[in-house]
């Protein structure tokens, strides 16, 4: 969030989303985490910076008065807008992305010594969790394409749930175990 | 489940860039407030990473992929993320098959009928074996004491037919053993058997790999003399690292790209980071051959926007 803005700001904005203040955070961090894959799947970087961007000027919005009815669909216009600025500034400075002439790179775009880091630090992140999640992750991993789908309905029964609940419960999981690398090796 | 079906065919169409511009805002506006739904992108998009990391997509499905998804460093990290975890996982299951195999061998010999069955020959030979032994042993006794000096010539012979069965290697011990066979005749009972070496494990040779080479490079492309900074690559080198030199951090984030003598690209990095004021740069062997490269660094803005921060000049030998 830009200097501009207090914390004040902030509280009135938190305020706009929910009177009850745990209520406005998690509405908060919930209508962030929605930015950031706006941006992302907008095939943005900087997806952050750019969530920040969008708060700074909706609650400026707030400040000066503007009646704001939804603000999550409110939040979602500016990004649009965000994302035009982003990408005309792009296009005028160097762009790395089109200039790779690297055939597979997904395998090639990591250096050996952060591949090799990164799977240091994953298996210490597999080893934090819990003996019931490592062994979930395990077996939903355990298949073959031939397989998959017997197999992971299988294991939904099992847990007493649908397939589409145990995909969600994985992602998740997978969503946390990747932010835990990501914090383990930028120490 | 309609509506199931109906997100994941407007989720797929999302992914695979195939929604026009104002279809597409209204899903994204629809997404951004609907927790749950973006939940179920989460997963499409676990799920779609998982089908190109495992090789299950078709090649039509693989190019619309790296055309529309594979197009920024973050996704490209998921990816990378996701082929680590899959491996990773497999490698545990792999690890936990063996063990239960091998346990399931031991309890499975006790399990078949017929092997039911011949444990318990083998059990009552045991039995039967150890008590007839004890028999005979019992019986020598009584004729030791019987008539010693017989006893006595009987195990001298023994003990000439165990100096010429032993092995060479073990001389020493059988003279000790027979030592103890004169000096206490009662533990006579069995001829004992030769003993054998056991072999020592085959050594496999490890891969002889030559370390990496480390150059270190200042912003400024030529050395003092104005000659360039050469680089000697070992031909079993996994690649080499360039320690770029900065004159000055004005960037918390930055990307290399390499070209050769001709201006190609051969390398472009990913995100890098300073420490202190160097950038620790690893380049595969695959990607250097002999020749002239130069390292474009380029700084990432607060914005993301990438601008020109050094260059750095080298030859390959």
């Amino acid at each position: 969030m830009s200097d501009n803005l207090s914390k004040t700001d902030f509280e009135r904005f938190l305020q706009t989303l929910d009177s009850n203040k745990e209520k406005a955070a998690e509405k908060y961090l919930a209508l962030r985490s929605s930015l950031e894959s706006f941006f992302e799947w907008r095939d943005c970087e900087n997806t952050e910076e750019l969530t920040d961007i969008v708060f700074d000027r909706v609650i400026k919005k707030i400040i000066e008065g503007e009646f704001i009815e939804n603000i999550t669909a409110f939040s979602i216009s500016i990004a649009k807008f965000v994302v035009m600025e982003y990408k005309r500034k792009s296009l005028r400075n160097v762009d790395l992305e089109e200039v790779s002439d690297t055939v597979n790179f997904a395998e090639s775009f990591e250096s050996d010594d952060l591949k090799a880091r990164k799977l240091n630090c994953l298996k210490k992140c597999l080893a934090q969790l819990s003996d019931k999640k490592r062994k979930l992750l395990i077996e939903y991993y355990d298949t073959e394409e031939s397989t998959m789908i017997a197999k992971r309905k299988s294991l939904a029964e099992k847990l007493e749930l649908n397939l589409n609940s145990l995909r969600i419960r994985v992602s998740r999981l997978r969503s946390k175990l990747e932010e835990c690398t990501k914090d383990c090796c930028g120490k | 489940m309609t509506i199931q079906t109906e997100n994941n065919i407007k989720i797929q169409r999302f992914f695979f860039g195939e929604m026009a511009e104002e279809e597409r805002f209204e899903f994204e506006q629809t997404f951004a407030a609907n927790p749950d739904l973006l939940e179920e992108m989460r997963a499409f998009e676990a799920d779609l990473i998982e089908k190109y990391v495992r090789g299950w997509m078709s090649a039509a499905e693989k190019l619309k992929f790296e055309q529309h998804f594979l197009n920024t460093e973050k996704r490209r990290q998921k990816v990378e993320f996701s082929r680590q975890l899959i491996d990773e996982l497999r490698q545990e299951t792999n690890d936990e098959a063996k063990k239960v195999s091998i346990w399931n061998k031991i309890a499975g010999l006790f399990l078949t009928p017929k092997i039911e069955m011949a444990t318990a020959v083998s059990i009552f030979i045991l039995i039967f074996g150890g008590w007839f032994l004890l028999k005979n042993y019992e019986t020598e006794k009584i004729e030791i004491v019987k008539n010693e000096n017989s006893a006595n010539a009987e195990i001298s012979n023994r003990n000439k037919n165990i100096a010429v069965n032993t092995v060479n290697s073990n001389r020493q011990s059988e003279t000790n053993r027979s030592t103890n066979l004169e000096t206490n005749s009662t533990n006579v009972s069995v001829s004992l058997p030769t003993p054998t070496k056991t072999p020592e494990p085959k050594k496999t040779p490890i891969p002889k790999t030559a370390p990496n080479p480390v150059l270190a490079l200042f912003a400024g492309t030529l050395r003092d003399g104005g000659e360039i900074n050469e680089l000697n690559l070992p031909k079993n080198s996994s690649g080499a690292t360039f320690r770029l030199n900065l004159k000055t951090v004005d960037y918390q984030t930055f990307q290399a790209q390499i070209t050769d003598g001709n201006g190609k690209i051969i390398y472009r990095s990913g995100n890098l980071k300073p420490q202190k004021s160097v950038i620790n740069l690893f380049v595969p062997a695959k990607n250097l051959d002999k020749g002239d490269y130069r390292i474009n660094l380029y700084g990432k803005n607060a914005t993301g926007e990438n601008e020109s921060a050094a260059d750095f000049q080298f030859r390959v030998n």
